[in-house]
Formats: C-alpha cells, structure tokens, sequence
C-alpha cells in the first residue's frame, strides 16, 4: 500500500479560542473543511469518503455528513482517542487501495475550552481504579513518568524540556497561529502549579478550542490538484491496553508495533526520518515515543531531548508547530499533527512521521508522510 | 462480574495467568477455566502519584503483587518499596 494514497488537502479552524462566539464544534469543522478543500481544489461534491472522531457527538459521521451535505459511500466512525486520525489516514488508504473510496474527507473539532477549560472526554469510570482519585489523564501519564525516571534516571529537567523545545517552535514566524507563544524556560515548568507528581500545570498540553481537516485521495488524483504531492508511505496501528493498571510496562508503549509496522509499509527506518510530529500530551510521551520508534534507545529518551536536540536548530525537528502543548490542543489532537507533517513536506522535508496517541498511552497510530522525490 | 473482595482476583485454569480484573476468558491463553483466588496482600511498589487539589492532597500507586497481577491503591510509597495492602472500606491501602 506504499504510496497509493496522498493527503491533498489540509485546513485548520480560524480560532483555537471559540469563548465568546456561538460556534459549535461543528462550526469549527466546517472552517476547517473549507480551507482544506480550498487547499486542494477541490469541493464537497467531490467527496465520497468520510472519516471523523467525537467526544461531543455519539454518531459524529452522521452529523459531520449532515451539517456538510456529504453522502459518503465509505465512512469510517473509528474512535481510538487522539490516535484516531492517523488510523484514519491508514484505514482511508486502504479503502482507496479496495475502490471504495476516491476523495476521503477526515475531520475533528471541539469547543471544549468554551465549555469549561477542562478535557471534553467520553472516558468511562473503570470501578478498579476510580476510588483512587486519578486525575484523568494527567495521573496515569505522571505514573508513567515516575517510572520512566526511577528506571532510567530520566528528570524533571529533561521532561520540563520537551515543553520549552515546543514553546520555542511556537514562537517561529510561520507558527504565528500557535495559541501560546510566551517565553517559557525550564524554571518555568518546574515552578508551575502542581498537579500530579510529577508534572506541573506546565507539563500538560492546553486546553484549546479549535477544528482540523484533511483530505485523503489517491496519489494519481492527488498530482491532477493543487498541491506538491505528499504521499503516505506506510501508516500503522497498535493497542494493548484501556487502563493504566493494564499496562503491561509503563515505559514501553504500543507505538513499538505501530512504527514498527509503518516504516515497514514505508520501507524506510527512523534514520530517514527529519522531521516528527508526536502527540505530546504531557512531556513524557515525546520522550517514550522517540524511544519506541527508533530515534534513539529505550531509557535514552530524558539525555536524548535535552540541551536542545529537538528544539529550532536541533539535529531533529521534532513537533515544529509547538505540538500540543504550544500550538493548539482541543481535545483531542492528532489531526494537528498530521497537517503539521504534510506541511513540513511541502517545505521540503523527504521524510515526516506523525504520531498518533489515545487515551493514557493506550492507543498507538502511526503515519510516514513523503515527498514526491521520497516516493 | 464482581471479585467476592477487593484482593480477590482469578487463577487461569490452563496456563496460570493471574487475571485482575475478573472475566470470562484469560487474556493470556483464552483459557475458559478461570478459578477464585485471594492475595495475600504482599507486593512491590512499581509507580505512584501524589495529586494536588484545591481539596488537598492524596496519593496513588500501582502495586505488583505477589501472585502476579498488578491493582491500584491508595498511597505513594516510594518506588521499590514492599507493602502489604489492607482492604478499608472496600479500597486498597498501601500505607
């Protein structure tokens, strides 16, 4: 399935901060809509596939397909959290690669920062660790990272730089859309409000509104429209567990098998690879999911994102929109991810892997986006 | 299905998995013949959390078992700590 599919479109929501308006999640979706078809020349008529993820709508296919007049023949209702949207694209290749689907619409949106500033989530209470008091998710990813710390030596340090390497991208020119842009030093996530120890306010992605689309066609439709072409060259998914406790290791995640299964798709290996997009909810998992696929060994993670490796300048581009935790975080954030990958190739990186992550390190999607040159 | 209390957990009949939380079916083997067991309460701490709220503070931690499974309980006792878990008011303590 290497190269038979190619995002040909990306768009984003005008705001990330809908408090005030009257616009509702899929308000954020059709803007997002919009300028993704714009992207690629293309219109709603000319979609026939249909993908999208929900903490706000229990059929969101069906309201997506309503409020944007879209028929689809091929609908993908796939919810695996913030990971949905990669195995969105992977499932939309597919369905392209069977003729089921030609032009494959995938759309997320939330307005869960006009609702109240906290995570909009479907998360259900699992009775077995509920009485506990686990501040969902911030506590089940803060018992990842003091294990992550106590086995391999990893510090608050090195976690609280994966925040200041993404708030240094935000503040990039071309990131001008980045919702938090403030100076931010190490100092500055250590000495933020406590919440689940260890991480701080500071080591926790935003609370954001905001809407996200892309469009999904194949490669030989894709080089007819507007944009450089950017082929998906392998894509894979992985799921071992719901619940913290049923977590085998909490150090290794199940991105181990969906990169593994990417880059075998894409015949590439994380060397090839310059630039990431990672689902950075909380500082630990840049640092797990750089381990997990490849870029450097396991435990190896902390040394590996100090001293500036993945900021602007570093050897690797690692969350070049600011990520989750500087450019936009509205719930769910994947989608983001993606559109930052597809833009990286356009200026002109070969190689680009988006990662995936839901609920607490339980889902994994992975997606290896490529130049025409790469293909 | 509920487990007769909270330090009861199953005893896969064919390959001997410790199973928590109780079910129908063993994850590890598929194995169908899933027997009642009771822990003993012994086991190592392998994470925890101390969480802040305007309520105060509280702390969690997982807890490998001696009979090989792991759960939830209240409490942040170092990592690598030996604990023995008591049941109060149907909630694992491990301090």
């Amino acid at each position: 399935m290497r190269g038979v599919a190619a995002i040909a479109g990306i768009g984003e929501s005008d705001t990330f901060d809908a408090t005030g308006t009257d616009l509702s999640p899929l308000d954020l979706i059709a803007q997002a809509t919009l300028h993704a078809l714009d992207d690629a020349g293309l219109t709603a008529q000319d979609v026939d596939g249909l993908a999208t993820a929900s903490a706000y709508y229990g059929i969101p296919n069906l309201n997506v397909g309503e409020h944007l007049g879209i028929r689809p023949r091929w609908s993908d209702a796939n919810n695996l959290g913030g990971a949905s949207f990669m195995s969105h694209v992977l499932h939309a290749a597919a369905a392209i690669n069977a003729g089921l689907a030609e032009v494959v619409l995938v759309v997320y949106g939330s307005t869960q920062r006009k609702d109240g500033g906290r995570l909009k989530s479907i998360a259900e209470a699992f009775p077995y660790e509920q009485d506990y008091g686990p501040r969902y998710p911030i506590s089940q990813y803060a018992l990842a990272a003091h294990r992550h710390m106590h086995e391999f030596g990893t510090t608050r340090e090195q976690l609280a730089q994966v925040a200041v390497s993404a708030r240094a991208w935000a503040r990039e020119e071309r990131n001008a859309k980045a919702f938090a842009r403030d100076p931010l030093t190490v100092e500055d996530v250590l000495g933020a409000r406590m919440i689940s120890e260890p991480l701080t306010k500071l080591d926790a992605c935003l609370v954001t509104d905001g809407g996200g689309a892309l469009i999904v066609t194949s490669t030989e439709r894709a080089r007819t429209l507007k944009q450089p072409l950017v082929p998906v060259l392998g894509a894979g998914e992985a799921h071992w567990h719901r619940n913290i406790s049923q977590m085998p290791d909490l150090t290794t995640t199940a991105a181990q098998d969906s990169g593994a299964r990417a880059y075998a798709m894409a015949e590439v290996s994380a060397r090839d690879v310059q630039a990431v997009e990672l689902y950075d909810a909380f500082t630990i998992n840049p640092i797990l999911f750089l381990e997990d696929l490849g870029f450097c060994g396991k435990g190896e993670g902390g040394p590996f994102v100090a001293d500036g490796r993945i900021a602007p300048g570093g050897a690797l581009p690692v969350n070049t929109n600011g990520g989750g935790l500087s450019y936009c975080h509205p719930g769910m954030y994947g989608l983001f991810a993606l559109n930052e990958g597809v833009r990286q190739v356009r200026e002109g990186k070969d190689v680009v892997l988006c990662h995936g992550n839901g609920a607490v390190l339980s889902a994994q999607s992975t997606v290896i986006l490529g130049s025409e040159r790469a293909l | 299905m509920d487990a007769p209390s909270p330090l009861h957990y199953q005893r896969c009949g064919s390959c001997g998995a410790a199973v928590h939380p109780p079910r129908l079916i063993c994850p590890v083997d598929g194995g169908r013949e899933l027997a009642w067991e009771e822990s003993g309460g012994r086991g190592t701490v392998y994470s925890h959390t101390t969480v802040h709220s305007r309520e105060g503070s509280y702390g969690l931690c997982l807890v490998d078992l001696e009979e090989g499974y792991r759960v939830m309980a209240a409490g942040a006792p170092a990592i690598g700590t030996s604990v023995a878990l008591r049941v109060e008011e149907g909630h694992l303590c491990a301090e």
